[in-house]
């Protein structure tokens, strides 16, 4: 309504004008009022707002198509004005040269169907377009497309053609050409004139033997030949109409349908097994070209990785120490985006003092280490080869990483060492670590190893055949560690089948190619 | 025919109702109806009785009751055989009688008649001359049945397995063409189930009584040799004809096909059991009782029953063991040699040469040269008759497939319409779609056939209620004027080939 009533202001109709208004027809409106409420509802989005325009003044007049207030009499009585009765005509199709009269049902009287119309349906009567010859055209111009094909004949099929309208499966079903007597030997005197004496005598040989029944393939092909021909000859005005029809009918090969049908033949004709093995070549196929794609994927990533970064922006405001935080982190949330290899779990920082000592030490080295490796990098120079040595250097700094580690720990196991006997050691469940330790109090059946969810689930199989449950009821350290092993041990065999498996298919296939050769 | 053609616009209305009366006259019933229909109005069984009273005069019965009942003197002939009318003088009289009962006005509806593609010249001859002359129909025309097939189901392009009474036939279906020559067909069908249901019966030493023979009955249950039926012989006084009889056990062998009989898929199932037979514990639960007129229940277990539908696909098995009588000669396909249309010559222009092939000349063919096209090798017919195997439905299908032009045979096989009342039998379009996929494994193997048991049994008149109802159509009927300007000879030659 508000719509509505923002029209009113800007009119200048004030608030006691329209309610009188209203007033005055509030009471025929009563009656309309649940009707038009109802109405409201049913309006869509578009229609309401244009409904909210019309305001408190509803319309005078009722603006449906529909007449619901319509008796149901006075509806029957229209229905019997407006239906125009049918009427059984007769008519005649144009398509029809016999004028034969059949009769169907008309909307409207008879006297009102007098006007003529063409029967609706005749324009569904097409026919292609042959081209057309006489025996005349045939001699001049057709005789010597093909040699063993008559004047009859080509006729002949001509006809079929334009009565089947090149359908060539039922034309080559239908045809039914018989030569006659006269007709082979006139085109051996035929052919013994136009051919030299000597090979006359083959010549002969060739017509004696009896008519050969014609494929699709030859019929097409006379087809096609004397129609380019045909098309060919008739210019108009000395341009020759159709010249992309005739290329089309010039393209055809009689030689190669014959061999596409072969081969489709071959196509269809494939053994199961054949079949099969084709649909695991494509499968395979597709396989490499994800792996390429994912490779090129992979390569473009390191190379962008190596490029060194665009200093186009000017490095002045990297200068200041807050402008070195932001590009660290710009670098740090590009890093992350790109999808690496999830690093190993590291513990949470709570600051300096948290660290385990082994971890200081091992973090003070890496330090020193990068420290190292850069002042190589400087004094080699050389951009090409400083990633090289980059990596040589890592290696190093990791072997120097894990002598300095041991340190430290063989200094506690000594002290241990010295004070507990093995069994005692064992009895109360001390143990060295070789590898990094998380931080942090954990289950040991939390660290049983996991494997990829192949492997794992191979894994998984195998450990219920030999009846052992993943969840070990009694988790010591020794029956984890045991476990830990036969778990690797599974997956290594496991790996292991997969690759014999593959090996031993290759070499099958292999021999069965020998073979086959 | 521009209404055939496959491509043409879904949304336009393509009906135009001419009144026109469709005629399909098959092996085993005969239907009529108007064009636009969904069913016919009437089916009539493919017999008449004769009645010769005492002067001599003949008096022809068609209702179907009248037939079931026995008449002095009355003696029922086939109408049709082999999907073509043997009897035309019975024919007519038959389609008059329908006639008079829709209340057919000739002057004013065409009629359309479907026709076998092994149709002979002189039956076209016959037909032309019967509708448009003598019955002085406006107009007319003879559609092939597969060509009704193929536009019942909506498809322009398939291949037509029509399995009916007397002939199983497989017709490629091109564009609403019937390729005629590539047609090919066996004896195999539902006449030959009946004959291997009375062996089977008179094995069992049963005796088939017609239902109008029977007075009263009891309910008996068949156990050996020896049980016989309690029932009450009616008697006539008069001399009830053989034909009479045959007619009668028509239709309970027609009523066994219906109830008793199923496809298994592979014909192991059905030769355990039979090893087992012997033993003579049968497992009642796998048995199905037939009731006979005369109130004797016929056991069936599902092995028999099994074993005689299989017959389709395996003539060989049933005509090995013990010969079926009427079937003793091994059918190879060749159905237009059989039928004898081939040769028939009919005009100087329609000389057809011999074209189709047999099968086992195929393979030997196929052994040579794997690739040559079926079609573009068979100048050399056959020389040697080499005795061969009957020949099954699956093997007929696919030696159609095989001959067909490679550029349609995807698009056949694709399209496999199966059709005919026979092909009602339970797990048939099963057995024949596994059969065919192993044999076809590079081809998309689709067997089409509708559920409604009407549209199945009925769909080549449906096929051509719809035809005729086209607005297209009716610039093809063969008006009278145009029978008389053109003559018999040259229409046949020209548009009912």
């Amino acid at each position: 309504m508000s719509m509505a009533s923002d029209i009113l202001d800007v009119l200048n109709v004030n608030k006691e004008t329209r309610n009188e208004h209203q007033q005055k027809k509030k009471k025929k409106h009563i009656i309309h009022f649940e009707e038009s409420a109802n109405k409201r509802k049913k309006i869509g989005a578009m229609n309401r707002e244009l409904a909210n325009l019309m305001g408190p003044n509803l319309a005078p007049i009722n603006i449906t198509h529909h007449q619901p207030n319509k008796k149901f009499k006075d509806r029957l009585t229209d229905l019997q004005t407006i239906q125009p009765s049918w009427t059984s005509t007769p008519f005649t199709n144009g398509s029809r040269s016999d004028g034969l009269q059949l009769k169907h049902w008309v909307k409207g009287k008879l006297d009102l169907l007098e006007s003529k119309k063409p029967y609706i349906y005749e324009k569904y009567n097409t026919s292609l377009d042959i081209p057309d010859f006489t025996e005349d055209d045939y001699k001049k111009l057709l005789k010597d497309i093909n040699p063993d094909w008559s004047y009859k004949e080509t006729k002949y099929l001509f006809d079929m053609a334009k009565r089947y309208d090149l359908r060539w499966a039922v034309i080559i079903d239908s045809y039914e050409y018989v030569p006659d007597e006269d007709e082979i030997t006139v085109k051996k005197e035929d052919q013994n004139k136009v051919d030299d004496k000597e090979k006359s005598k083959d010549d002969e040989k060739k017509e004696t033997k009896t008519y050969t029944p014609r494929t699709v393939e030859d019929l097409k092909d006379q087809l096609y030949k004397v129609s380019s021909k045909l098309l060919n000859s008739k210019k108009e005005d000395g341009v020759v109409k159709d010249v992309a029809l005739i290329k089309a009918l010039d393209s055809f090969d009689k030689n190669k349908e014959i061999e596409r049908k072969k081969y489709l033949n071959r196509l269809l004709h494939r053994a199961p097994t054949e079949i099969a093995e084709e649909e695991s070549l494509v499968i395979e196929a597709r396989k490499f070209e994800l792996a390429a794609k994912k490779m090129l994927m992979e390569r473009a990533q390191l190379l962008q990785l190596l490029d060194s970064p665009q200093s186009s922006a000017p490095i002045l405001q990297f200068l200041t120490s807050s402008g070195l935080t932001q590009l660290y982190n710009t670098l740090m949330t590009v890093d992350k985006s790109k999808k690496r290899k999830t690093e190993a779990p590291v513990a949470p920082q709570l600051g300096p003092n948290a660290i385990p000592y082994t971890q200081q030490l091992a973090k003070q080295q890496a330090v020193q280490q990068q420290a190292q490796a850069h002042k190589q990098q400087q004094q080699q120079g050389g951009s090409a080869a400083a990633g090289a040595n980059g990596h040589h250097g890592d290696k190093k700094s990791q072997k120097q990483q894990q002598h300095q580690q041991q340190k430290p720990q063989s200094e506690i196991l000594k002290l241990l060492q010295s004070r507990l006997t093995p069994e005692e050691m064992e009895v109360y469940g001390i143990k060295f670590h070789e590898d990094k330790v998380q931080a942090g109090v954990y289950l040991r059946s939390q660290k049983i190893v996991t494997f990829k969810p192949a492997v794992q689930s191979k894994v998984v199989e195998i450990l219920n055949e030999l009846g052992i449950s993943m969840r070990l009821t009694m988790p010591t350290g020794a029956v984890c560690g045991k476990f830990d092993k036969l778990m690797h041990r599974i997956a290594s065999l496991v790996d292991l089948k997969k690759q014999t498996d593959k090996i031993e298919a290759e070499v099958t296939l292999m021999k069965r190619q020998k073979g086959m050769l | 025919m521009a209404s055939s053609s496959s491509t043409a616009a879904p949304q336009v209305y393509g009906a135009d109702e001419v009144n026109a009366v469709v005629l399909d006259p098959g092996s085993f019933s005969t239907s009529v109806g108007y064009a636009g229909y969904d069913c016919p109005s009437m089916v009539f069984p493919s017999h008449y009785g004769e009645v010769v009273d005492g002067k001599g005069e003949k008096k022809r019965l068609f209702n179907d009751s009248f037939l079931h009942t026995s008449r002095e003197n009355m003696k029922i002939k086939p109408i049709l055989k082999n999907n073509i009318i043997i009897d035309w003088d019975g024919a007519v009289d038959q389609y008059n009688y329908m006639f008079k009962q829709m209340g057919v006005n000739p002057e004013d509806q065409p009629l359309m008649l479907t026709e076998s593609t092994m149709n002979s010249y002189k039956n076209k001859e016959k037909a032309l001359e019967v509708f448009l002359e003598q019955e002085n129909y406006c107009a007319f025309y003879a559609v092939k049945q597969p060509t009704c097939v193929a536009f019942a189901h909506g498809k322009a392009t398939c291949l037509v397995v029509d399995i009916g009474h007397d002939l199983i036939t497989v017709t490629p279906v091109v564009d609403g063409f019937c390729l005629r020559n590539q047609v090919i067909g066996t004896n195999y069908a539902g006449a030959f189930l009946d004959q291997q249901l009375k062996q089977f019966l008179e094995d069992k030493n049963i005796d088939i009584v017609p239902q109008y023979r029977v007075k009263s009955k009891n309910t008996m249950y068949w156990e050996n040799k020896e049980s016989k039926p309690q029932f009450e012989t009616k008697h006539y006084d008069y001399k009830i004809d053989n034909s009479v009889d045959e007619f009668s056990k028509l239709r309970v062998f027609q009523e066994m096909k219906e109830t008793v009989l199923s496809c298994s898929l592979d014909d192991q199932a059905e030769k355990v059991p039979d090893a087992d037979k012997d033993k003579m514990d049968v497992d009642y639960d796998e048995q199905r009782y037939f009731e006979l007129p005369n109130g004797l229940n016929v056991p069936f277990t599902d092995a028999e029953a099994n074993k005689i539908a299989n017959s389709l696909f395996r003539p060989s098995d049933v005509l090995g063991n013990g010969i079926v009588k009427g079937w003793e000669e091994p059918h190879i396909g060749n159905i237009i040699e059989t039928i004898g249309t081939a040769d028939d010559k009919s005009s100087k222009l329609y000389v057809p040469l011999r074209r189709t092939k047999r099968p086992e000349e195929e393979e030997k063919e196929k052994d040579k040269d794997s690739n040559v096209d079926a079609k573009a090798s068979n100048g050399a017919d056959g020389s040697g008759k080499v005795k061969s195997e009957p020949c099954g439905l699956t093997k007929l299908v696919q030696t159609v497939l095989e001959r067909i032009d490679i550029d349609w045979k995807p698009q056949l096989a694709n399209n496999i319409i199966v059709t005919g009342s026979t092909s009602l039998i339970p797990e048939l379009n099963k057995r024949l779609y596994e059969e065919l996929s192993i044999l076809n494994p590079s081809m998309k193997i689709r067997i089409q056939s509708v559920g409604n048991t009407v549209e199945r049994k009925y769909s080549t008149w449906i096929g051509g209620s719809i035809l005729a109802s086209l607005g297209t159509f009716h610039q093809l009927w063969v008006s009278q004027a145009e029978y008389k300007e053109i003559g018999a000879d040259r229409l046949i030659v020209n548009r009912f080939r």
